[in-house]
């Protein structure tokens, strides 16, 4: 969690986030982190999901700063463009 | 069904009871999907009996969930207070008093328990403390913790009984008395060493929370990682979060034997691939895993299969073998979290109102809480 901003801010910056993006459209499948408030950025995260919301909403998305839930941001901006067929994001 | 001719004047409460009573609606296990089930149906004006054995509001309330994390936070303090000094907040040596630990959690759960036995009173349905066995289908004689027998039949059953902790066959252990995640969370002490039998969810919560309450903490993982149904990079951020922390990890590691006694003093035998290895500790916390409470029931009589498992089978709708008989939760072999066994409940409800809700199409979501470490 080491380059999300509130993880930094309380200098609590182990672990990490990371999804899993559908191949063939932008829905997000799955979501995994550890890190401090890991539970209630699951719920964000889940809801977006049951939404059947694109992973780029939540990549333009302004969360409020700072938290942990910022780093949904930072997550969902890093997905590479479909051309390269990758699938999975993380960030540490 | 009289089940002895007895005095009438000496005995005519039990008599009485043991007459088979009527239910609409009769939910065996009052864990959280079950009691939400039968909250719902008398509510709605519905005949309704629980019958549980010894936890009301089952594991989660009382010996899983919530007292976990209730120590949990505990451990946090102790952890902040122990490292008080980087940020900022002078502290003199720093001591843990588990009794005290232990006081918090039970006043917790009793705070619990008080708000489930209000909860049935207003919704009107009946809690009765004892031990159901089905004699028939739909038909449960209920040996009553007070004494006497009940016999209860209903046009609708729902099976919540839950889990228990498994015990790996190992020689010594069992007679080791090893503690299980029920009795480490009612130690008035932290163990001088624990090791601890399993690297899932439960094992490395308890370790991790008895790390900060001061413990040398060995985990014994036969696997080749920590929590096996996660992917790799999970298992290894977790290993090396708990190593940062001082908890040494023992992967691939099958235990041979055990000598002693938890609470007194343990040898342990362990193959690794490095050989054998001897491990010396004070307490054992087994966490290898759950056992459905299926057996000694007498689902057969009540016509409820079961799975290779010993897990209730059910369908999608979470439907048994029997006509008009339901599980809920951990004995249907749904994900062991208290929230699914909610959204089981909230299946089962919405097709009894006509609708057609699948388990299969769910989002499960959990979270295992470790505790946040310092700044590094």
């Amino acid at each position: 969690m080491n380059s999300v901003l509130g993880a930094q801010a309380t200098d609590q910056r182990r672990g990490f986030m990371k999804a899993l993006i559908g191949k063939n459209d932008d829905r997000i499948l799955g979501f995994t982190m550890i890190g401090a408030e890991a539970g209630e950025v699951v719920a964000a995260v889940h809801t977006a999901m049951l939404a059947g919301l694109s992973y780029s909403m939540l990549a333009s998305a302004a969360f409020a700063h700072p938290t942990m839930a910022e780093g949904l941001s930072l997550l969902f901006s890093n997905v590479p463009p479909r051309s390269i067929q990758r699938t999975t994001t993380k960030v540490a | 069904m009289r089940t002895a001719v007895v005095s009438e004047f000496a005995y005519g409460k039990a008599i009485c009871m043991s007459q088979p009573e009527r239910f609409e609606i009769l939910v065996l296990g009052s864990g959280t999907g079950g009691k939400l089930v039968a909250w719902h149906m008398a509510r709605s004006g519905r005949r309704t009996a629980v019958v549980e054995r010894r936890w009301i509001g089952g594991s989660c309330v009382n010996v899983a969930c919530m007292p976990s994390k209730n120590e949990i936070l505990s451990a946090k303090v102790a952890h902040l207070a122990r490292h008080a000094g980087q940020y900022g907040t002078v502290t003199n040596s720093v001591a843990v008093d588990m009794a005290t630990v232990r006081r918090r959690k039970r006043e917790m759960v009793e705070r619990q328990i008080a708000r489930h036995q209000q909860d049935y009173k207003a919704s009107g349905a009946e809690l009765i403390m004892g031990s159901g066995h089905f004699m028939a289908p739909k038909t449960l004689e209920v040996t009553l913790n007070d004494g006497g027998t009940r016999v209860l039949v209903a046009d609708k059953v729902f099976l919540n009984v839950g889990t228990h902790a498994a015990i790996p066959n190992v020689p010594g252990l069992d007679a080791a008395r090893p503690l299980t995640h029920v009795d480490a969370l009612e130690l008035d002490y932290s163990p001088p060493h624990l090791v601890v039998i399993g690297g899932g969810y439960v094992g490395l919560e308890m370790a991790q929370a008895y790390r900060r309450f001061g413990s040398d903490v060995t985990i014994i993982e036969p696997g080749h990682r920590l929590m096996g149904r996660e992917d790799i990079d999970v298992s290894q951020e977790m290993q090396r979060i708990l190593s940062e922390d001082g908890i040494q990890v023992l992967l691939e590691a099958e235990l041979l034997q055990v000598r002693g006694q938890s609470g007194e003093r343990v040898g342990l035998v362990v193959r690794t691939a490095s050989g054998e290895q001897n491990i010396d500790g004070s307490d054992i916390l087994v966490a290898a895993g759950r056992v459905p409470n299926t057996t000694g029931i007498g689902l057969e009589e009540a016509g409820v299969r079961l799975d290779s498992r010993g897990y209730v089978r059910v369908n999608g709708r979470l439907e048994t073998s029997a006509p008009d008989v339901w599980a809920i939760g951990e004995c249907a072999g749904s994900p062991q979290f208290t929230h699914i066994s909610e959204d089981d409940f909230r299946i089962i409800r919405d097709n009894l109102a006509g609708g057609n809700r699948n388990t299969r199409d769910r989002l499960v979501a959990y979270c295992s809480s470790q505790i946040p470490r310092l700044p590094t």
